[in-house]
């Protein structure tokens, strides 16, 4: 029988594997996309364009492109913030902790993953305009990774903070 | 707090450069290796075993020889399949001793379970391309079942299974923050050892 630490990573990672499963069957199940998960992308669209409205003229939004008469950007499925969100609930999910540090984990959490990838969608608009030959570089390997790891250190920090002290120490 | 959180935030950069360096510098070799191994994989469920996958730069071209000889080839971005490497070796870096011997040991570890992984998107990602892009022969080779399991597979890997599977292995893999109990210090053990006698 595996240790008692390496039993809990175990546990930890099973019940973070079987969420993050559910969570992306009900995110990609048809009714919930077309009626939640575009729709919420159509505004993560609109709110990147009032950012880049303030530094840039000219940005449109038709659903969730967002257009100017230089670059246009598809926000889709992987571009909306969702992905990070799942990883970050299952792992919150996965982690001992009380029902109310975990919904005030997912809150904040949640909250500062949307608005960081405000930024991401701003400035990769920014990129795709101006320097079109970084864009690639920075979409797949940069931001990518880089909104993953907030919400992967969002959750280390949730569980210095708010997790069950005596569990938490043996994962 | 702030002083972990600014060594943290200093060792993860460091890891993340190291990382991306790796990415960019090795997905020439490493798209070979995932040829080699995904290749037998792919035709051990085929009858006859017709599939080839040939390493064309970072590109695997898809190779079939029931294939028509005027068709395009399809292709998979192994970048793209293995960008998640930059995420293990910034969570690696992360950890309390990233110089220690245990931390490279479970790097190690998890960079193998990783190879595995990308194996397995590659894989996933050969069938999705046979299950739903190949027009009337897909359709007449899968069934709706297997192009739904198929699609969405490599699907759920690109858009969160590559980054998931990175996390799980960093925790699964990385040294543990309380020592085990065997490598407690020598004091405390003789302090145990005298309340038990």
């Amino acid at each position: 029988m595996a240790p008692r630490p390496l039993r809990a990573r175990i546990v930890f990672v099973t019940r973070f594997i079987a969420g993050m499963l559910v969570l992306y069957a009900v995110v990609a199940f048809n009714p919930v996309n077309d009626s939640v998960i575009v729709p919420f992308t159509e505004l993560i669209a609109r709110a990147s364009a009032l950012v880049l409205g303030s530094v840039e003229s000219g940005v449109v939004v038709a659903g969730t492109v967002i257009r100017s008469p230089r670059f246009a950007l598809d926000v889709q499925n992987g571009c909306n913030g969702v992905e990070a969100t799942i990883l970050l609930v299952a792992a919150i999910l996965a982690f001992p902790a009380t029902l109310r540090s975990r919904l005030t984990g997912l809150v904040v959490a949640t909250v500062a993953i949307e608005l960081l990838n405000l930024v991401r969608l701003s400035s990769l608009f920014w990129l795709g305009e101006h320097h079109r030959r970084t864009f690639d570089f920075f979409h797949i390997a940069v931001w990518q990774s880089l909104i993953i790891l907030a919400a992967i250190s969002m959750f280390v920090l949730w569980s210095w903070k708010f997790a069950k002290k005596p569990r938490a120490e043996s994962l | 707090m702030t002083r972990r959180l600014v060594q943290s935030f200093s060792k993860g950069a460091t890891g993340f450069l190291l990382g991306l360096g790796l990415w960019w510098a090795l997905p020439v070799p490493y798209t070979g290796l995932l040829a080699w191994l995904s290749e037998p994989l792919i035709r051990i469920a085929e009858c006859p075993p017709v599939t080839r996958l040939i390493p064309n730069g970072t590109e695997l071209t898809i190779d079939r020889s029931d294939f028509p000889r005027a068709s395009p080839r399809p292709a998979l971005l192994v970048m793209d399949l293995s960008s998640n490497v930059i995420l293990l070796a910034t969570l690696f870096a992360v950890n309390r001793k990233p110089l220690s011997d245990r931390n490279f040991a479970g790097l190690l570890l998890a960079s193998l379970v990783l190879v595995v992984v990308h194996v397995a998107a590659v894989v996933m990602n050969v069938q999705s391309i046979y299950a739903l892009r190949l027009g009337p022969w897909s359709q007449r080779n899968y069934g709706p079942v297997a192009r739904n399991f198929w699609g969405a597979g490599a699907h759920f890997y690109s858009v969160i299974g590559a980054f998931g599977a990175a996390f799980a292995l960093w925790w699964l893999f990385r040294p543990s923050a309380v020592p085990a109990p065997n490598q407690r210090p020598a004091r405390r053990r003789a302090a145990v050892g005298r309340l038990t006698n």
